[in-house]
């Protein structure tokens, strides 16, 4: 077992939500702007429009600085936060699909070498082989998302794989198609916000009235149709997640998610009749309420799958919680209860010798920052702050504390308490003294 | 030690991916690092020729940058597949550092940006950008260092650590600093040759491969010396003098010094023979890292042979299929920028090119095709 990475008031579980949801804007711009790039570089030649370049041009360098800087690294960045919040929860699934994302580097590389040089072949190659690369260029963005959503879905619903523990089982798993759907679609109204911030810029008015048009146009269908496959993807949810839903009521998370689809619906229909009227501060103010939806519709993602990170196989605390009998994988839940949580601890030789894995407190201590802290700080504000959620439901002493760690069993979104009685009273002590009244 | 699921193919297959990936990734950080500096560091002279040639390194420096990063993610997802438990406990060690290594990257790349795109940019944006590379570097050199030492895991962490960095050798971190010189002397080198291909001016010609090539054998040399210093410091008992990776580093090394020396006269004479050994010693350098890496892991008791296997090889399939698609893609591209580069006009195509791309192309939509009939196949037959 890992310690986890403790960041206070925050967690870092939501250090590593707050990348990947920013990771959404360049990356989903990524995989859908370069499809208004080729679209209106094949209407600029066929209709013979050379105005439409200035555009293209524009969201090309769009794409190469905020996609290429703040895509790639925070696309690292999900990685690194990942290893810091669940390292082992990271390591299962890169032992299980690491080709899948060698094969998804394959594709980047085919569009990092393919951005450059659309941009700095522009106006120098054939147009024919200018677009050739605009084509290589959107195709291996999008084929990008292909692969990642397959990992994504993997965790909410490993379908199949539980039996077979084949990779292309988990892979095309039942949340798989309605996901890629969504955000295939969406992806376009992600676009279509940015083409609309580029189109503000351009001098020629009746180009940029036509593209702004198009474009929230195709806004507004990507945003019809990913909610239409919403509603198939929350079919295919387990029931558990729903169960989740019901139970905590995110009506935040939901009204953000609802309102901003319905604002920027709004503004794409208001661009869509009044397209000469598109100006770069709203598009810019729409971004920002993008990141609202993304964020919520992240989050969301994120607890439906809860208490797992991948969903009957391991727990959000890296405890291995089901048999994969195919992969010879066994569920930790009893060798732990059994011969105790630390004792499998990375750091056992060097942190508890010489006696000190007599001192409760320190147990208790690491045992917190195993099970606990990835999703709950330890101080009295901050995110799910432990004192204070022990406090509201009458848990201070370390009995009752102790009554509030077996009753975990029973709870949809949390994982049980795993580890031997030792631990569960050393993990009741420490707990106990972080609460006002407590030791 | 080893994960749960196991590896789905054998390490070596592994190790064979990271040490070319690696090789490749750490040609193009040594060429960004450098680069960032000597870009500043010519832009603070007077003289036209060296303007010039900052302005050279400052268009190239994003491009560099980004495939630094894009060829960093393949060694780093099988870092994480061969070695997951030393790279992992390794990070939560330094825990803030790796969010500051993301913040201090994203500045650099976009300052290297802003250097390069706006006239007359101010000088400090690319000494900052040279700052922030170098802590990146550091970060970096600390997490691999981290990870070998097992034995002082304990003193690197406790639980309300918000991460530090532990360890640091400066040999080993000089023995990449002053490669990274020697590369972008290398690069300033290769760019004479290209610029003598489009008949520019002898004198620009001359004068970049001059330079190039003397950065290039000063930081050679030095980087010899710390190779030499870490050598010594190497423990003994692994006996790595002896090993045949380090002897054929040093043979390469000589055979190169050889080149260098015959091509101090007429720097681009040898231009051949000097870039096919260093690519080969700088293969085998990395090649030679991951075995000392083998070494001090076997001390404590890891070693790849012990790692579970669940073999899967469709999926491995599906990697190398699309591995030669992204070489069929690349080499069009990149005949395409070299095509360009060598004349200031428009080029036309050639049957190579245009096959090339409708290719590529098809090879794209084909790749969807099968894999989206697979997908369905699958899910519908698992509903």
């Amino acid at each position: 077992m890992y310690p986890v990475w403790e960041v206070p008031v925050l967690t870092s579980g939501i250090i590593l939500g707050l990348i990947a949801a920013f990771h959404i804007l360049p990356s989903h711009l990524s995989t859908s702007l370069m499809w208004f790039n080729v679209i209106f570089e094949r209407k600029a030649y066929k209709e013979n429009k050379p105005e439409y370049l200035e555009f293209i041009k524009k969201n090309t360098l769009l794409l190469l600085i905020f996609a290429y800087i703040f895509g790639s690294l925070t696309g690292v960045g999900i990685w690194f936060s990942a290893t810091l919040a669940n390292p082992k929860g990271l390591s299962a699934l890169i032992h299980n699909y690491v080709w899948g994302w060698a094969t998804e580097w394959c594709f980047f590389i085919m569009e990092v070498l393919a951005i450059y040089i659309y941009y700095y072949s522009f106006g120098r190659v054939s147009p024919k082989t200018h677009l050739k690369i605009g084509y290589i260029f959107a195709f291996a963005s999008w084929i990008s998302m292909v692969i990642i959503v397959g990992i994504l879905a993997f965790q909410l619903t490993p379908g199949k794989w539980l039996e077979t523990g084949n990779f292309f089982d988990g892979f095309f798993n039942p949340t798989y198609f309605p996901q890629l759907l969504v955000r295939t679609f969406y992806m376009f109204a992600i676009g279509g916000l940015f083409a609309l911030a580029v189109a503000s810029r351009i001098k020629n008015i009746e180009a940029r009235a036509k593209i702004s048009k198009f474009s929230a146009g195709l806004g507004i269908l990507g945003l019809i149709l990913g909610s239409i496959f919403i509603n198939w993807y929350i079919k295919m949810l387990p029931e558990n997640s729903l169960k989740i839903f019901s139970d905590l009521k995110f009506t935040g998370l939901y009204k953000l998610g609802q309102y901003s689809v319905l604002l920027i619906l709004l503004y794409f229909i208001f661009v869509y009749l009044k397209p000469r009227w598109v100006h770069i501060i709203p598009s810019i103010l729409f971004i920002i309420i993008a990141f609202g939806g993304i964020w919520s519709g992240e989050r969301l993602r994120e607890i439906a799958r809860k208490p797992y990170v991948i969903r009957s196989v391991m727990y959000s605390n890296q405890i291995i919680s089901g048999d994969i009998p195919s992969k010879n994988v066994k569920s930790e839940i009893q060798k732990f209860n059994e011969s105790g949580l630390l004792s499998n601890f990375i750091l056992k030789d060097s942190i508890f010798k010489e006696g000190a894995i007599e001192d409760k407190m320190l147990k208790g201590r690491i045992l917190a920052q195993i099970q606990c802290v990835s999703c709950h700080c330890l101080q009295r504000k901050g995110l799910r702050p432990l004192p204070v959620l022990l406090e509201r439901v009458g848990a201070k002493s370390e009995d009752e504390i102790s009554g509030i760690l077996d009753m975990l069993q029973g709870y949809s979104f949390m994982p049980p308490f795993v580890g031997t009685e030792e631990e569960k009273q050393a993990l009741s002590l420490y707990l106990s003294s972080l609460t006002k009244g407590g030791k | 030690m080893y994960d749960a699921f196991g590896l789905p193919i054998y390490p070596i297959i592994f190790q064979i991916l990271m040490v070319l990936t690696f090789s490749i990734h750490i040609i193009f950080v040594n060429l960004t690092w450098a680069s960032s500096f000597l870009a500043f560091y010519f832009d603070l002279k007077k003289e036209e020729k060296y303007k010039k040639l900052s302005f050279t390194l400052k268009r190239a420096l994003p491009s560099l940058f980004s495939v630094a990063i894009l060829m960093g993610i393949a060694p780093l997802l099988f870092i994480q597949t061969i070695y997951d438990y030393l790279w992992y406990s390794s990070n939560i060690f330094s825990g803030i550092y790796l969010i500051l290594f993301l913040f201090a990257l994203m500045i650099a790349f976009s300052f290297l940006y802003l250097y390069y795109l706006k006239e007359n940019s101010p000088k400090w944006l690319g000494a900052v950008s040279f700052i922030l590379i170098s802590f990146a570097g550091i970060v970096i050199h600390v997490l691999n260092i981290q990870m070998l030492y097992m034995s002082k895991w304990g003193q690197f962490w406790h639980p309300s650590s918000f991460g530090k960095l532990n360890i640091f050798e400066i040999y080993r971190f000089l023995h990449f600093f002053f490669a990274s010189f020697a590369i972008a002397g290398f690069f300033m080198l290769t760019n004479a040759w290209y610029l003598k291909k489009r008949n520019t001016d002898e004198e620009i010609v001359k004068f970049r491969s001059e330079l190039g090539l003397k950065i290039f054998f000063i930081f050679t040399i030095l980087q010899a010396i710390s190779g030499i210093w870490w050598l010594v410091l190497v423990p003994g008992k692994f006996k790595f003098y002896f090993n045949h990776l380090t002897i054929t580093s040093i043979v390469l090394f000589l055979v190169l010094l050889h080149f260098m020396l015959k091509a101090l006269k007429n720097p681009l004479k040898y231009f051949y023979h000097i870039s096919i050994t260093l690519f080969v010693l700088i293969i085998t350098m990395a090649a030679n890292r991951e075995s000392l890496r083998a070494l001090f892991l076997k001390e404590s008791g890891f070693s790849l042979k012990d790692y579970p296997l669940n073999i899967h090889f469709p999926s491995f399939l599906l990697f190398l299929i699309t591995f030669l698609l992204a070489i069929l893609a690349t080499i069009f591209m990149l005949s395409v920028i070299f095509k360009l580069g060598l004349k200031k006009e428009e080029v036309e195509d050639t049957p190579f090119i245009k096959n090339l791309g409708s290719l590529s192309v098809i090879g794209l939509i084909l790749w969807v095709l099968i894999v989206a009939g697979l997908g369905v196949i699958i899910y519908v037959k698992n509903l």
